[in-house]
């Protein structure tokens, strides 16, 4: 029997960097690249279960109303919001086995390259010991904290397995934006100064827009606890031991700008965004939409020759963006434009940047699941996230932490990077972030 | 240099801003608790400096942003308090 609860309406306003979302997935859709897909892989330890696993997925997709919610507009020119109708079934989350033997790249790979009909999509793939869980998901419903979040309440059903499934109201706005116009109008302006500061630097991405587009690649770089520790201590002499966005993004401007100079380019300026997420560790914030804002980073081609000095570029810029609140100016800016089409804002982003949006995507996701140790009965020993890029900029460079150990994951699209130039940024960013030639 | 009392009053609005703006911890936080194992990062650390320059009046230079100095409340006030903090 079906309870009324379950088949109540549920609608949410569009929050924080889903409008961005919004806008790119339009983008992505036009230009034949498909929707923006992001995966996540758990290496797990010991005895898995996958029958809890799929007991646990499916209780959590029932509990769920964002994982069945479209993206509505009530009229033209209203806000656009999430809209879902019950009653919810278990199959938006797909839960997939693999025979022994199955290589866990392949598997990756597949997956990025063909459309799922679920929003949410696990597939088991074993490994000598255990199993790696590769996780599929919808970068407009949830970002990577928001992944991670979700994945640790599947982890607790799977330990409560009497617990039924049970709606929940896993949406809303990490961020507080100003109540009224006037202080929104007020409190805007930092984000426009900003802007308009970083428009006046040229600059191009690795992948232009026009291209035919190519499938999402991707490599992962794993490094041990003593690399990792190495790393760790470089970022820290480097940035003074707090902030370390300035290491490692000045580290991705470089691994791109040693492709521009294989190209024979070697005077290129960087401008890209860094998202800053608005869940803090340890609280209790809605698993789903992208609760983050972002600051904008510029680094001239001066600057970018010597990692020290890009480093305090970037540290003086993140210090002065967060004094003047740029990352609440700018999802001010971000409501505003929801009104408008999707497109529109892409639109005007890439008028001002003469179609190349971004120089190259980029984040660091910090700790990878720091309050998860266990996944459906075995260990997580280990995990990361593979998100995919759009083209513009058609590469981007993640960063998180396990167990204090590292990954990298470098993604592009086919036809941005040749193989020799993937092995150029390789070598860069290794030599960048452990001190020696690779 | 501060009064006694004035540093219990110091580590008080600390321990305050910490607490309630940064770290949702849901209970209450040592002294000399580890705020980056209490959840600290690093946009709340920022948010912790602006509110800091703006509530007790003092400057915090970039070279002041260290671990050490944003360790823990005992620290910070260490911090505060070598800044000019003026007591009252």
């Amino acid at each position: 029997m079906i309870s009324e609860r379950e088949t109540q309406q549920f609608t949410a306003p569009l929050v924080g960097c889903d409008g961005f979302l919004l806008g790119l997935e339009g983008m992505m859709g036009r230009a034949g690249q498909g929707r923006h897909v992001g995966m996540t892989v758990l290496e797990l330890s010991g005895p898995f279960s996958f029958e809890e696993l799929c007991s646990a997925a499916g209780r959590f997709a029932q509990s769920h109303p964002l994982l069945h919610a479209r993206v509505h507009r009530p009229h033209w020119f209203a806000l656009p919001e999430w809209r879902a109708v019950g009653p919810f079934s278990k199959d938006a989350a797909g839960v997939y086995k693999h025979p022994e033997g199955t290589s866990v790249e392949v598997v990756c790979r597949e997956l990025l390259c063909t459309p799922s009909s679920e929003p949410l999509r696990f597939e088991v793939v074993p490994r000598p010991g255990g199993v790696y869980v590769v996780v599929k998901w919808l970068h407009l419903l949830l970002d990577g904290r928001g992944i991670e979040l979700a994945l640790h309440e599947i982890a607790r059903l799977a330990e409560n397995p009497q617990e039924a499934s049970c709606i929940q109201k896993s949406w809303g706005a990490a961020f507080d934006l100003p109540k009224t116009m006037g202080e929104r109008v007020q409190k805007v302006r930092p984000f426009v100064d900003r802007y308009n500061v970083l428009k006046k630097l040229a600059f191009k991405p690795l992948g232009m827009a026009g291209a035919a587009p190519g499938a999402p690649q991707f490599k992962i770089l794993h490094f041990d606890a003593l690399q990792s520790e190495s790393i760790r201590s470089r970022a820290e002499h480097l940035t003074g031991g707090i902030f370390q966005l300035p290491y490692f993004f000045a580290v991705v401007a470089r691994a791109h700008a040693a492709v521009f100079c294989h190209r024979g380019i070697p005077r290129m300026n960087f401008h890209a965004g860094a998202p800053v997420q608005g869940r803090r560790r340890g609280a209790k914030h809605p698993i789903f939409q992208n609760q983050m804002s972002q600051f904008y980073f510029g680094l001239t081609h001066e600057e970018v020759l010597d990692l020290e000095t890009a480093v305090k570029s970037i540290h003086s810029q993140f210090s002065l963006m967060a004094r003047h609140k740029v990352e609440a100016a700018f999802l001010i800016m971000l409501q505003w434009f929801l009104r408008f089409p999707g497109w529109f804002y892409i639109h005007l982003l890439r008028r001002q940047t003469k179609g190349a949006i971004t120089s190259f995507f980029h984040s660091h996701t910090g700790q990878f699941m720091p309050e998860t140790q266990s996944f459906c009965g075995a260990k997580i020993s280990d995990g990361w996230h593979i998100p995919t890029v759009s083209q513009p900029p058609g590469s981007g460079i993640f960063f998180s932490e396990r167990n204090r150990r590292l990954t990298a994951t470098i993604s592009w699209r086919d036809g941005v990077l040749s193989e020799e130039e993937v092995a150029v940024l390789v070598a860069c960013l290794k030599q960048d972030l452990l001190g020696v030639s690779a | 240099m501060a009064s006694p009392i004035s540093i219990r009053k110091l580590k008080a609005e600390l321990m305050e801003l910490v607490e309630v703006h940064l770290v949702d911890s849901g209970r209450s936080l040592g002294e000399e608790e580890d705020l980056f194992s209490a959840g600290l990062e690093s946009m709340g650390i920022m948010q912790l400096i602006i509110q800091i320059e703006e509530r007790l009046k003092i400057v915090i230079g970039d070279a002041d942003v260290t671990r050490e100095n944003f360790g823990s409340v005992a620290a910070l006030a260490v911090l505060v308090e070598r800044l000019g903090y003026p007591g009252e």
